[in-house]
């Protein structure tokens, strides 16, 4: 029952792929991905294709499994149907590689911030293998970490530093090792509003220049906007995805862009839709 | 600079204090020394009895020591299992906590049947007063590990050896730091406890025979003894602390 429903889950997605994208393969796909915890459908038909590349955001109303689309892309929980690609490959367990940051920072308090920045670099090939590894690797962090405005700060431990730095951090550990793919999770949610902006504006200079694949999930829709490529909305209990709404402003974008009207429409659409699945 | 003597002298104030009210207590409420002996009658028996209070605390400490350093080996590969498989933790954590609510007094008079009377009881008794929270701290240390770090680690592809070797020890040492300060005090009760049941030797032996002839000067002092050694111990293990472990505190002093 389950491998038919997965076989057509596949065959359509194949065709599809067939007519819209001929050339190039995407990095992530769902299709068809359910997920339940105990009785509850938690995940409901989610079915998404990411290019390489793409900066991809998810908003939806709190609970509605956004972390748990994150944690099945990164195979850190398996689908109960439906099946996820990465990279040409089915993920069947743990994905190798990929680049993560939180909410809260996450960082290693009995390391110095360029310790916590070069921990991927110790895990990831082929850096863990590099001749004469640990100068390398700290070179190629201290280097992220100037780009980000930390330069100075490379021998501080995470409590000295500020909650905005400490989020700079994290995200340096998240791309450090350049991960195909980089899962960010509410990053900036608990940040005030002018570091806030600071830090997407970084995001998206990061992005430009080393073009991983991202995906954001975020509550904040001027946030999203501002960063991605392509926003889905997701509906809660069963969660799904209920809207897709390509972003196509040009790049780089500025805060100043925030406040036209282009923007704002793309702000109010996405708001719209979240009134809308929470209400109905 | 003033304010740094201070620091350094308050403790010392305090213990000079409490000695001074004992002594004023005692000579007061004229309280005869086979009852309660005066700070001073104890000092003159600390001198008198030197020689013997000397060999029988080092024997203690060498006691204390080897079962503290079993409990400590114990503790962290009990403490590991516990802590990093819930299968492990459901299936012994009762069991544990059965055998550590046992009085460790009750078990001597079993470990003296078994190991005959001497050292070997007072090491095994100290051992497995000391383990237990040892156990409880490493595991809770390896447990609470943030459900983030776990997933950034295993989306990295750590091994389960990196990501014990990289974040669960490290996390850890605080917690185990932690035990190591209450396990040696109880090393210490748990060596006297068998000393005084069955051991010809020892400062929890020395007190023993002390307090059968009356020499209860003698047995104060050979408290005292034991007191000054446990916080010498709990010394070295809290400046061990601080210099593997000072991210834990912030900068902050502990002891």
């Amino acid at each position: 029952m389950t491998a038919t429903l997965m076989q057509r889950a596949v065959l359509r997605v194949g065709e599809g792929q067939i007519l819209v994208q001929p050339a190039t393969k995407p990095m992530v796909e769902l299709s068809a991905v359910a997920v339940r915890y105990g009785q509850e459908l938690a995940l409901m038909d989610a079915t998404m294709s990411i290019a390489r590349g793409e900066f991809i955001a998810i908003v939806g109303p709190s609970g509605c499994g956004k972390s748990t689309l994150m944690k099945l892309v990164t195979g850190l929980l398996p689908p109960d149907s439906g099946t996820i690609v990465v990279d040409g490959n089915t993920v069947r367990g743990p994905i190798k590689g990929v680049g993560m940051a939180f909410q809260n920072s996450a960082l290693l308090p009995w390391r110095t911030t360029i310790d916590n920045v070069i921990l991927p670099l110790e895990i990831v090939q082929p850096f863990k293998k590099q001749l004469r590894g640990q100068p390398a690797r700290r070179a190629r962090a201290q280097q992220l970490l100037d780009a980000v405005g930390l330069g100075k700060f490379e021998n501080h431990y995470p409590w000295q530093l500020s909650g905005g730095m400490q989020q700079r951090a994290s995200v340096c550990r998240a791309i450090v090792h350049d991960p195909k793919l980089v899962m960010l999770d509410e990053p900036f949610a608990a940040l005030d509003a002018f570091t806030k902006e600071d830090l997407c504006a970084l995001m998206q200079d990061l992005w430009l220049r080393r073009k991983f694949t991202a995906i954001l999930v975020t509550h904040d829709l001027r946030e999203a906007v501002f960063l991605a490529d392509c926003v889905y909305v997701m509906s809660g209990r069963p969660g799904c995805i209920c809207y897709r709404r390509p972003i196509d402003l040009p790049r780089p974008r500025t805060m100043e862009m925030t406040f036209e009207q282009v923007y704002v429409d793309h702000v109010h659409a996405l708001r719209e839709k979240i009134s809308q699945v929470r209400g109905g | 600079m003033r304010k740094r003597l201070m620091r350094h002298a308050r403790p010392w104030l305090v213990a000079i204090g409490i000695l001074l009210i004992w002594e004023i207590g005692c000579r007061v409420a004229s309280v005869p020394s086979f009852v309660l002996p005066r700070p001073i009658q104890v000092m003159a028996a600390m001198f008198e009895f030197r020689e013997a209070l000397l060999s029988n605390s080092l024997h203690t400490l060498f006691t204390t020591m080897i079962g503290f350093a079993i409990a400590v080996a114990v503790g962290i590969l009990l403490g590991a299992a516990v802590g990093t498989s819930t299968a492990v933790y459901e299936a012994i954590y009762p069991t544990l906590i059965a055998f550590n609510a046992i009085p460790k007094v009750a078990l001597v008079p079993v470990i003296v049947i078994w190991c005959g009377i001497g050292t070997l009881p007072a090491i095994i008794t100290a051992a497995t007063l000391a383990f237990f929270p040892i156990v409880v701290n490493v595991a809770t240390g390896l447990a609470t590990v943030e459900p983030e770090l776990r997933d950034v680690l295993r989306s990295l592809g750590a091994t389960r050896y990196e990501s014990l070797s990289k974040v669960g020890i490290p996390r850890s040492l605080p917690y185990l730091f932690a035990s190591l300060k209450i396990a040696v005090t109880l090393a210490f009760i748990g060596s006297v406890i068998a000393e005084t049941v069955a051991a010809n030797s020892g400062i929890g032996f020395l007190m023993m025979s002390a307090a059968s002839n009356f020499e209860v000067p003698l047995v104060f002092a050979g408290l005292i003894v034991l007191a000054i050694m446990s916080v010498i111990i709990y010394l070295l293990c809290s400046a061990l602390e601080r210099r593997t472990t000072g991210w834990a505190f912030r900068g902050q002093l502990v002891s």
